[in-house]
């Protein structure tokens, strides 16, 4: 048997104290842990460490590890005439690309994340990991900073927006989640 | 502490052994008794007022009960200041976000011994760290869980 403290196993079981458990085997989870990708919803999973590795591309590639390095890009991989002729319709986007190639654009909103249908063939991404790593662009108040970051970082976003956009504009709140999100990535990024 | 020993170490039992589902099950229960009991004990405290909330605190087993859930009328550092004043050969120096740090001030600190008796007065401590004895054994479940 384990040598835990006296009270911790049942402090963890306290009202209020629902912690974050591993989708796959129900351990629980420190705020920090791994994340995979079920490729079919393209859903994000919670995940212990050991699961997170046994199940990373396993039974018919159901999910992918999403992994934790950011780049920042120096080089744009658009030119601004590239970028405008995307008609994001606001100065964030994040771009992927499926194993089987497909390139998909998803650009944040108020009300979750949404597809571009306009076609994107003409869209050259960088070298980059097949569905779970994404290129972000902001551009937003004459920003142009592009990352490669991996896809949980680009829903984490998509929550923020969702959670603190109010109105047309989005509203200060929103924005100063918006630029604190981008300071922290840029921190934590590599060139 | 010997009964919530057992109640402990049969949850960590079926934790690590039963099949997510029944875990979950499990989990539920555990918490809607915890939920239930805890809210009782709340309203105990509040219709019996501070001076008999304090006379509750001195016996071990109310004590580790309030502890549980987060009831105990002293604050952290009460507890540890006054778990730490009754221990030979160790001085407080701080306790900050839930580190308690001390200094030994004996060549017979035995480490153990000083976490069993912090984490008994608070088991809120996130972690015990003593200068000048070596690390320790004590190994939190949480850590063990990530490690399996």
């Amino acid at each position: 048997m384990t040598n835990a403290p006296p009270l911790a196993t049942l402090r963890r079981y306290r009202p209020g104290q629902r912690v974050e458990r591993c989708e796959l085997c129900g351990a629980s989870l420190s705020s920090e842990h791994p994340h995979l990708l079920e490729l079919s919803a393209r859903r994000i999973v919670c995940a212990c460490q050991p699961c997170s590795i046994l199940f990373d591309h396993r039974g018919e590639a159901r999910f992918a590890r999403i992994g934790r390095t950011v780049r920042y890009l120096a080089a744009p991989p658009f030119s601004d005439a590239e970028w405008e002729s995307l008609h994001i319709p606001i100065g964030l986007a994040f771009f992927v690309r499926s194993a089987d190639s497909r390139i998909m654009a998803f650009y944040p909103g108020p009300a979750g994340c949404t597809e571009s249908l306009l076609p994107l063939e003409s869209v050259s991404l960088p070298e980059m990991e097949p569905d779970v790593e994404a290129l972000l662009v902001n551009r937003v108040h004459g920003a142009c900073d592009h990352f490669i970051v991996p896809i949980d970082r680009c829903y984490h976003l998509v929550g923020l927006i969702r959670m603190h956009w109010h109105g047309l504009g989005g509203g200060e709140e929103a924005w100063q989640n918006i630029d604190e999100f981008f300071s922290a990535l840029r921190e934590s990024a590599s060139a | 502490m010997q009964r919530i020993q057992r109640i402990e170490g049969l949850i960590q039992q079926i934790e690590s052994s039963a099949d997510p589902g029944t875990v979950a099950s499990v989990r539920e229960l555990v918490e809607a008794l915890l939920e239930y009991h805890g809210a009782g004990l709340g309203r105990i405290l509040e219709l019996a007022g501070e001076g008999t909330t304090r006379e509750f605190a001195r016996d071990p087993l109310i004590a580790s009960m309030l502890l549980l859930y987060d009831l105990h009328p002293d604050d952290l550092e009460t507890r540890v200041r006054r778990t730490v004043d009754g221990l030979p050969g160790v001085l407080l120096i701080s306790v900050l976000d839930g580190v308690v740090r001390l200094r030994s001030t004996s060549a017979h600190t035995v480490r153990e011994a000083v976490e069993r008796a912090l984490y008994e007065a608070a088991p809120e401590i996130v972690a015990v760290e003593i200068e000048g004895v070596p690390a320790s054994s004590f190994v939190p479940l949480e850590a063990l869980q990530r490690a399996v």
